[in-house]
């Protein structure tokens, strides 16, 4: 959650989940000529991603095609469900108390 | 990043107004103690006897059938919206007398974010917000 958190959180590595998001399979040569930094700073930004599990690279020929991984952004929502939870038990009080003593 | 709930009771409008404003009916369903200044802009806390206080401050007051608050969630800075979720309340009255309560709660995303920029990441909140949310209605609909 929070190497998810911490990865998304760098304006350059969401820019990065954008261009995957808009093309699938993507080389460090694909990538670089949309971005104002060296290829070496493109491919620490890639590792922190795919450390993340944001991103998911596959070998293939002579190139690393990279290609957004959505699924770990699912614990965002997971981080969500206590407090989903919290109002469940407290509109059930609510109509119990609204019900109740009519 | 969202909470949104919906609720069908027998009771009108007005009914449960008064059960989400006033602070002596509130007790009776949320918190232990709580205090409402019913106004726009007006402070008010609810107050847990096991969780503590959490501060809000009322944002938009249409009887009975709109309500807005913030809900504040950090202690340490009572009345900081950047640090609170809102949480929107519309009654519709039913046919039969009744209800429909529509509860909800955003801002989650800045929270998070909040928490982020505490522990020293490097981002730039609003944007940050922004893209959460994008790409969780993104997800949503896929």
């Amino acid at each position: 959650m929070d190497a998810v958190f911490a990865a998304v959180a760098d304006p350059t590595r969401r820019e990065i989940l954008d261009q995957l998001r808009a093309h699938d399979e993507q080389s460090i040569k694909d990538l670089t000529p949309h971005f104002a930094m060296t290829r070496q700073a493109l491919t620490k930004h890639l590792d922190v991603l795919e450390r993340a599990d944001l991103v998911v690279a596959e070998v293939r020929g002579r190139e690393r095609l990279h290609r957004l991984n959505p699924e770990p952004l699912q614990e965002l929502d997971a981080w969500l469900a206590p407090y989903s939870a919290a109002w469940d038990r407290r509109l059930s009080r609510l109509k119990d108390y609204l019900e109740g003593r009519q | 990043m969202k909470i949104e709930k919906r609720l069908e009771l027998n009771v009108p409008p007005e009914r449960v107004w008064s059960a989400i404003t006033d602070p002596g009916e509130l007790v009776q369903w949320f918190p232990d103690r709580a205090e409402v200044d019913l106004r726009p802009g007006g402070n008010g806390f609810f107050e847990w006897e096991n969780h503590g206080r959490d501060y809000m401050r009322v944002v938009l007051v249409e009887p009975p059938t709109h309500l807005v608050w913030k809900w504040m969630n950090d202690n340490s800075a009572p009345y900081d919206d950047a640090v609170a979720t809102t949480v929107e309340w519309t009654l519709t009255p039913t046919p039969n007398g009744g209800t429909i309560l529509d509860l909800v709660e955003t801002g989650f995303a800045t929270q998070k974010a909040h928490e982020a920029n505490t522990r020293g990441w490097n981002s730039e909140l609003g944007e940050l917000v922004d893209y959460l949310d994008k790409v969780l209605v993104l997800e949503a609909k896929s």
